[in-house]
């Protein structure tokens, strides 16, 4: 299999973010990814938070076990039917980013357990915002706001 | 589904923030209760997700993170490990409240300890001490092949020698300021994780205006974008082209 023949697909951004059910807390277990577009979103770190606009969103894993890497993230994706398979992010990114629409900002859901200090991908064109440590998602359905949470995001500018 | 994410980008537009605060629990003082709660220190410790910490740490260090991850109070709770023979150890937690990087009697919060009892089998207790006397987990058997972390499956290592005889791992006084700040972004990366407590601390939890508790106060959870594979022999194939 190649990187771009993983099935990573657009879908609605509450069923990428697993935001279309009723659970009181998020899913651990929780292993969809895919891509989204986003019109707001909320980036909240352990002391502040910034609104993204106008995103691109790519929700992603990374297996808890994953090795540390210098400046990249392991990524692991589960595929139906067969054994799980593992993609830098650096590689992933430049071979899909080309692929997927562009807007404003792209916004990394993915868990950074290393604490990884990524470059700006050249791929991309945009601030592109990742976090550090653990990221959840989250639904405000009163006020309709979709928050990531993590111990605290970065932003790479082009 | 194109029109769900119209209609979220239409509510989206309304965005203000609310987050925070949650459901109450209920109280159990007894001491053979899973959770125990206390007059002294009015912060309960769920001593299955403690006994689950053992068994899954990879060591001291991430043992410590992990109960205090678990902890709710304020408190840093130091952790002291002893080999007390080629198989038996002792971890005890405790409150170490005159900074000397030693168990005294009264700073004792619990011990769990583990001891063999047959080839390639163990069982591990945990008792409760101080504000949490009373609490005695029941003995619970491991095994070699069992998902383990490496603070246990160690002993069952070819070449395994005790690292921890005579003074043994204890939290020293200075790191347990990294363990507060990592134990800070835990709580705020984790809110709801933290709405049991009785005290009404708010854990740095991002400020917000008040929200009604519970899941008919507007917080839907989502997923987490990480894997756990704790344990797993076998990595994934890694795609480079």
């Amino acid at each position: 299999m190649k990187i771009t023949e993983l099935p990573f697909i657009e879908q609605p951004v509450l069923e990428l973010l697993n935001l279309d059910g009723d659970r009181s807390t998020p899913d651990l277990d929780y292993a969809g990814y895919g891509w989204s577009q986003a019109g707001r979103i909320w980036c909240q770190g352990a002391s502040e938070g910034a609104w993204v606009d106008d995103a691109l969103l790519l929700a992603l894993h990374t297996a808890d076990d994953a090795d540390a890497i210098a400046g990249d993230i392991e990524l692991e994706f589960e595929l139906p039917g067969q054994p799980p398979v593992s993609v830098l992010l650096s590689a992933f990114l430049e071979r899909w980013l080309p692929l997927l629409p562009q807007r404003s900002a792209i916004v990394l859901a993915l868990c950074n357990p290393h604490r990884a200090t990524l470059l700006h991908p050249p791929a991309a064109r945009v601030p592109v915002h990742y976090a550090f440590g653990d990221v959840t998602s989250w639904l405000d359905d009163e006020h309709g706001r979709i928050d990531l949470v993590a111990e605290s995001w970065s932003t790479l500018r082009p | 589904m194109i029109s769900k994410v119209k209609l979220l980008a239409a509510a989206l537009s309304l965005s203000i923030v609310s987050m925070g605060a949650g459901a109450g629990c209920s109280s159990e003082d007894k001491g053979t209760e899973r959770w125990a709660t206390t007059e002294n220190t009015n912060v309960k410790i769920d001593w299955d997700k403690v006994n689950e910490a053992y068994k899954a740490a990879d060591g001291p260090e991430d043992l410590e993170k992990r109960i205090n991850e678990i902890y709710e109070g304020d408190e840093i709770i130091s952790i002291s490990v002893k080999d007390e023979d080629d198989k038996t150890q002792v971890v005890t937690g405790f409150f170490d409240k005159n900074t000397n990087g030693t168990v005294d009697e009264p700073e004792k919060i619990f011990t769990i300890k583990r001891e063999p009892t047959g080839e390639g089998k163990a069982q591990y207790q945990t008792t409760g001490y101080g504000a949490y006397y009373g609490y005695h987990s029941p003995f619970m058997g491991i095994a070699s092949g069992m998902m383990l972390g490496m603070m246990m499956s160690n002993m069952w290592s070819p070449g395994y020698s005790p690292m921890y005889r005579g003074a043994g791992y204890t939290t020293s006084p200075s790191r347990a300021g990294a363990i507060s700040s990592s134990r800070s972004s835990h709580r705020a990366a984790n809110p709801t994780k933290y709405q049991r407590s009785q005290s009404g601390r708010s854990y740095n939890r991002p400020s917000s205006g008040s929200r009604p508790s519970g899941r008919s106060g507007g917080r839907i959870g989502g997923g987490r974008f990480g894997l756990a594979r704790a344990g797993r022999t076998v990595r994934p194939q890694r795609l480079a082209d």
